[in-house]
């Protein structure tokens, strides 16, 4: 009895391996077969993201006469899962003679600055420039780039000086 | 002496003719006959879904998921079977235009189903079920993640085989 259970065992391993061979073939034709199918489907939405390790504080620059030399106001992480890319921006709030300004509260005053975005300058068709154009989606991580402030030394009015930069990602 | 060849002629096929009757008649006291009979039970084996093919969809597929009932399935079979499972992407979500990948698992009766090949076989059986089969959940598992944004999809084949 337990010689004909191992034959029928081995036998039915055979069968086994032989509709599993039928099925990998895309068979699964025999009489006693019988499947289900099962759907399955998800969706992965788009996800774009811009984060600046900084939290958003101030930079501050205590004398601005003194000008600065690509001082790091931040630094910007793109993550994006689109698969058609995604293009980052930067708007300027005190946008003047075609330059990014520091702008007096009470004067009026203007202090233009340079920027310069993963070491490269940024340049400004208006108060919007585009920092990033991409094609693709980052990686898991995103990709993470410098932002560089300069400015000339001079002889500035006195006064409290301000601007914002707004950084912006919008999948393609 | 003429005479006598005759008697014994007749005495002897009276005893030839009583020798061949008393196994007759002994025959006729014993008698039987046969009658073959034969049927057979066809195996008949099937293994049904009680979602009916519904597709199970997951609106994020970021988020992850662990244990989601995607069927239950009930195995019934009068002899013995296995039952298998293949997918079309070989346990993977594809996207329909990135083809990317997003990988799952699945566990079958509580069991972690392990594809070779896309290929698993989830029972062996060498017995067949009760009257009313053998119900057993099918879960899917992945983890969250950063995926590409697409949408994705697989189907899960679920084949009885009786022996």
């Amino acid at each position: 009895m337990a010689f004909m259970n191992r034959k029928w065992g081995r036998l039915f391993f055979a069968a086994a391996a032989l509709g599993a061979a039928s099925l990998l073939a895309g068979g699964a034709q025999a009489a006693n077969n019988n499947n289900v199918s099962i759907p399955l489907s998800g969706t992965v939405p788009v996800t774009c993201t811009v984060a600046n390790n900084s939290s958003g504080t101030t930079t501050t620059f205590s004398d601005m006469t003194q000008g600065a030399s690509n001082v790091l106001i931040g630094t910007i992480t793109e993550t994006c899962n689109g698969r058609s890319g995604y293009k980052v921006t930067l708007t300027e709030q005190n946008f003047s003679a075609n330059q990014p300004s520091f702008k007096g509260s009470s004067s009026g005053s203007v202090i233009p600055y340079t920027l310069s975005y993963n070491g490269s300058t940024v340049n400004f068709p208006n108060s919007t420039a585009t920092l990033t154009n991409s094609g693709s989606q980052t990686g898991t991580n995103g990709v993470a780039k410098a932002l560089n402030l300069s400015f000339s030394a001079g002889a500035y009015t006195a006064d409290s000086y301000s601007d914002t930069i707004t950084i912006t990602m919008a999948s393609n | 002496m003429a005479r006598l060849l005759p008697r014994l002629r007749r005495s002897a096929g009276i005893g030839l003719t009583l020798a061949f009757l008393a196994p007759a008649a002994h025959a006729t006291n014993n008698n039987n006959v046969s009658i073959p009979l034969a049927g057979s039970v066809i195996s008949s084996c099937y293994v049904a879904d009680n979602t009916n093919g519904a597709t199970t969809v997951f609106p994020d597929l970021t988020a992850g998921a662990v244990n989601i009932l995607i069927g239950t399935i009930i195995e019934d079979c009068n002899a013995g079977y296995l039952v298998a499972l293949t997918t079309t992407n070989n346990a993977n979500f594809k996207g329909s235009v990135s083809g990317t990948l997003v990988p799952y698992t699945l566990a079958y009766s509580g069991v972690p189903v392990f594809f070779v090949r896309g290929f698993a076989i989830v029972t062996l059986n060498f017995r067949g079920t009760g009257k009313s089969g053998v119900s057993k959940p099918l879960t899917i598992s992945f983890s969250p993640g950063y995926y590409v944004a697409d949408s994705y999809s697989d189907t899960v084949t679920v084949t009885i085989v009786s022996k």
